[in-house]
């Protein structure tokens, strides 16, 4: 199963909140709440994985596309708090590579203040 | 063997949902603690990349209808093995690249090298002319 919620905050910044398990039986949940819920306001997305225990290829596949839609309006994508299996998958796939994660509040507060939005 | 039919016109996340129950109710009679999630978690991404890799596999996305069957059995000793085994099932590992990770088209569906990377403690092998992988998993 995969929960989500999201809070928005008065300084561009939208936290999607994931958690248990983001996979091809998942996707299409992450997509359309995703879909539903960024706006072009929306400087920065904090996707919060601190509560997801699994990962996959498809999810991935989702967090890039993600990642390209925010870029197109300038805007961010951080993943905040992955767990070690999550974490894991990020790694070996090289995404981790190309996404700003943020491990902690501290990495976090560095991250949006060293943007030049 | 565990044998899972689907045919295209149905949707994939069925097929990966099935395989989800299966592997559970399997683990579940290995009497899997707490303790052993992240096995649980290996396990079930080893036979979803696969299950996807097979799905995508060739053209099958052009035919209106096709069955599509998997094989599954997991064994416990001395950690997990794992034989499966897909009606379309001949994936070019090559096909992920691993350096390039930007294309969604080119992740979705396609992690084989993802969990041939994933831990040391896997250890996958296709024999040669065979349809079917065979998954060594410390645990």
């Amino acid at each position: 199963m995969l929960y989500l919620s999201m809070k928005k905050s008065d300084d561009h910044i939208l936290t999607l909140i994931a958690s248990g398990e983001l996979n091809t039986d998942t996707v299409s949940k992450f997509d359309n709440y995703v879909n539903t819920n960024i706006t072009d306001n929306d400087h920065y997305v904090i996707l919060d994985v601190s509560e997801l225990e699994y990962l996959s290829s498809a999810g991935l596949r989702s967090m890039i596309i993600l990642m390209k839609k925010l870029s197109a309006q300038n805007s961010k994508l951080i993943i905040y708090s992955p767990q070690e299996f999550v974490l894991r998958v990020l790694n070996v796939s090289g995404f981790a590579q190309l996404i700003h994660i943020a491990h902690n509040d501290e990495e976090l507060q560095s991250l949006l203040e060293n943007d030049s939005h | 063997m565990t044998t899972l039919t689907l045919t295209k016109t149905e949707s994939s996340e069925n097929l990966i949902h099935q395989a989800y129950e299966y592997v559970d109710q399997l683990l579940g009679s290995f009497n899997m603690r707490s303790s052993n999630q992240e096995t649980v978690r290996t396990i079930k991404l080893i036979l979803e990349e696969l299950i996807m890799n097979s799905w995508n596999h060739g053209g099958l996305k052009y035919q209106s209808q096709y069955e599509f069957k998997i094989q599954l059995k997991i064994e416990k000793q001395e950690g997990f093995k794992i034989i499966y085994s897909a009606s379309e099932n001949d994936y070019d590992f090559n096909i992920y690249n691993h350096n390039r990770p930007t294309s969604p088209d080119a992740i979705g569906g396609k992690g084989v090298l993802l969990i041939l990377n994933f831990s040391s403690k896997v250890d996958i092998t296709r024999e040669k002319g065979m349809n079917h992988y065979i998954i060594h998993l410390d645990g």
